[in-house]
């Protein structure tokens, strides 16, 4: 392997851009003075209804639940009448708490729980990794919660450390979100102040706006590329 | 890859003529201009955006080394490994010794423009390592050996038909030209490489200094599974693309998509901040990130052209553009196209060789206008006219000749006086007599006005100019 001199041409590319900046700026247009918006922006509705008005817009599936049986209902419904057997769940707190996977038993559905704590070493752990992502690979819905959800845009932010929602929201045919109503922020500013403390933010955030799609042969939208074909978004207002 | 930025004139011809590409540009082009102009029209102080953002970008690239050793101290910090690149040889051979040292054969890759620029795939395949482009649009001019011709839109230069045929061929499917079909096939061909690559190489959109964050946008979703599942992540950013805060995504992400293809946000957002903080978390164990310079701290040491660095990767000044909408990208002989092609190429590959680039432009200003970073490319486009001309101010480099300089001359001294103005016209009106065809000047027979009328029509001379037929209807009106 030949030795990479990585901290000369650092030195090399400072020592240029330091030489570069003695110059200053010739500026063409000055500008003209602008206004930062100082508070999130506003709804004429209440964030729950533009968030699923935006939701659905986007062309993804949306139910409101008044109750934990009501939406381990809506998705064991949704499960049967598709004829899925195949069914993934993240160790997620909002998924646990709609008890889904004791009521998928009961239809006889034994679902894939996405979850790396508690392996005895690490041995263990990439041999559960392996297997769990070789069904992901597999899987026809995955079943996540989400860190928060954006109403002006009707985004799924996917990324609290150990909850298991990345490749579990990304593998599956069908990717289905549970996110509870307290759980929703104004817009994106809201939601970057929310996950960054103090400079500190987590290792993999990913913002979900609708289902995978492309445009790339003619500019004629297609759904479902690489990431999942559709997205449901169950949110529980309780 | 070839580069032929020297024969644009040529390339524009063939572009053209070709009625094919000339249907297709049109569609794309009008359907990008069309989706961002209803995007923008959701927020009410768009151009406050554009305004904020500049500033914002500004402040970044005079105080680059600052923002850069804060976003690289940050990025080490969260556990990623980086990388410095003084030109595409150095990256290409840095990207190649990380995969085999790791031994790896196989790379997923998802869109970058950077990697294309440094010509990636290429050293790859020297180097006996597999690429698979994973974007749809990449993955389509992969097979079919090209390159992009669009920044968003990298395969909008073909048909369904072209595709369906290349699928055929290519990968030896029946032919089917419906679109969700063969996106389908992409789908399932692409996972198996997602499965088993131990390398997912990526591109940045933005790097935020506050953090250490990469900023990934796409919609596919490909960009998500080559960050995800391969074992190793290799990012290659430009040193040009950091922003100071993390909250500074907000403003930059209300701007990008809206500019590029005329979305409130991508499908899908990534920002990824260095390596996995647990053995439990989901995601690659490595990760490298690979700044590159590769002529931007020349562009940047041009107190002009510097605001070209602002630049997002949008695109939305090729489709705005009325030169791009005729020639498409493949013309402009490089990576970069259109208006920010023109300024970028000459810049990235050599004066000498992409001089002909910075008049491939009417000035007409529609970049400026939709550029969401408002860099103000007529002006650095005629800059750089000048800088390629050079004192003599002729495009060959050599001194212009005597009647290039009389008929300057002439010219300047007829527009400054109106006496000499109208007989000149009136002259123009006679002259033209012996050139004109059906209302317009096919070719003018002599050098240099040959070389403007070779690619273009000029409109002949109005029988009566404005004044005097102004002068006419006023002693008409006087007589009723």
């Amino acid at each position: 392997m030949t030795v990479v001199k990585s901290g000369q041409s650092k030195a090399t590319i400072f020592a240029t851009i330091k030489k570069a900046l003695q110059t200053p700026s010739h500026v063409i247009d000055p500008g003209r003075p602008y206004k930062v918006p100082s508070a999130p922006r506003q709804f004429a509705a209440d964030l729950s209804t533009r968030f699923v008005d935006e939701v659905t817009r986007l062309g993804a599936g949306c139910f409101v639940a008044r109750s934990n049986d009501e939406a381990k209902g809506y998705v064991v419904d949704l499960i049967r009448k598709r004829g899925i057997s195949r069914v993934a769940l993240s160790n997620s707190p909002v998924v646990n708490q709609t008890g889904l996977s004791s009521a998928l038993s009961s239809i006889s559905i034994r679902p894939l729980i996405v979850d790396f704590d508690g392996c005895r070493d690490e041995n263990e752990l990439s041999v559960r990794k392996r297997n769990i992502r070789e069904s992901l690979l597999q899987t026809e819905i995955g079943i996540t919660g989400v860190t928060y959800g954006i109403a002006d845009t009707g985004t799924l932010v996917i990324g609290g450390d150990n909850e298991y929602n990345r490749l579990a929201s990304l593998l599956p045919v069908i990717h289905l979100a549970i996110l509870r109503s307290d759980q929703l922020l104004p817009d994106l500013p809201t939601a970057l102040e929310g996950l960054n403390r103090d400079g500190h933010v987590n290792q993999a955030i990913t913002l979900i706006t609708g289902p995978s799609r492309t445009a790339d042969i003619e500019l004629t939208l297609t759904i479902g590329v690489h990431g999942p074909k559709e997205l449901q978004v169950v949110l529980l207002q309780i | 890859m070839r580069i032929t930025t020297e024969t644009f004139d040529e390339n524009a011809r063939g572009a053209l003529l070709n009625r094919p590409l000339q249907a297709a540009l049109r569609h794309a082009t009008h359907k990008f201009v069309d989706n961002r102009r209803y995007a923008i029209t959701e927020l009410d102080d768009w151009e406050d955006r554009r305004q904020r953002s500049n500033a914002i970008k500004r402040e970044t690239i005079e105080h680059l080394d600052r923002y850069l050793e804060e976003f690289t101290t940050n990025v080490e910090k969260a556990g990623g490994v980086v990388h410095w690149a003084i030109d595409s040889a150095e990256a290409c051979r840095i990207v190649v010794d990380l995969i085999q040292s790791k031994g790896e054969k196989l790379v997923v890759k998802s869109k970058s423009m950077a990697t294309e620029e440094i010509n990636l795939n290429h050293a790859l395949e020297a180097a006996g390592i597999t690429p698979v482009e994973t974007d749809l649009g990449e993955w389509i001019i992969q097979l079919a050996h090209e390159t992009p011709s669009h920044i968003i839109a990298p395969a909008i230069h073909k048909s369904r038909a072209d595709v369906a045929r290349l699928f055929t061929d290519v990968l030896g499917i029946e032919y089917t030209d419906d679109i969700p079909k063969l996106t389908a096939v992409a789908r399932e061909r692409l996972r198996e490489r997602f499965a088993t690559a131990g390398v997912g190489v990526s591109g940045v959109n933005f790097g935020v200094a506050e953090t250490g964050t990469i900023c990934i946008v796409e919609n596919e979703g490909n960009a998500r599974m080559s960050t995800s599942l391969p074992r190793i992540h290799i990012a290659v950013m430009g040193i040009e693309k950091v922003i100071p805060k993390f909250t500074d995504l907000a403003l930059f992400l209300s701007l990008l998509p809206r500019s590029a293809t005329g979305q409130k946000l991508s499908s899908y957002t990534s920002f990824l901040t260095g390596t996995k903080r647990t053995a439990e978390a989901e995601g690659p164990d490595e990760y490298h990130l690979v700044m590159l310079d590769n002529g931007r701290t020349k562009i940047l040491a041009d107190p002009i052209q510097r605001s070209s660095l602002f630049c997002i990767r949008c695109g939305a000044c090729l489709n705005a553009c009325p030169v791009y909408q005729r020639v498409g990208g493949h013309a402009y002989g490089w990576v970069y196209s259109g208006p920010i092609g023109a300024l970028l190429t000459p810049q990235f590959i050599g004066m000498d060789r992409g001089k002909q680039l910075p008049y491939a432009s009417s000035l007409c200003g529609a970049c400026k206008d939709v550029c969401p970073v408002k860099i103000n490319i007529p002006e650095l486009l005629l800059d750089l006219r000048s800088k390629i001309g050079g004192e003599s101010g002729s495009l060959n480099g050599k001194r212009p000749r005597l009647a290039e300089q009389l008929s300057k001359k002439a010219f300047a001294f007829i527009m400054a006086r109106p006496g000499a103005y109208n007989l000149a016209a009136k002259l123009g009106r006679i002259l033209q007599l012996t050139i004109a065809k059906n209302g317009k000047i096919a070719d003018v027979p002599i050098a240099p006005l040959s070389n403007w009328t070779k690619n273009r029509d000029f409109p002949t001379l109005a029988p009566q100019s404005f004044r005097e037929r102004w002068k006419r209807e006023q002693e008409n009106s006087g007589k009723e």
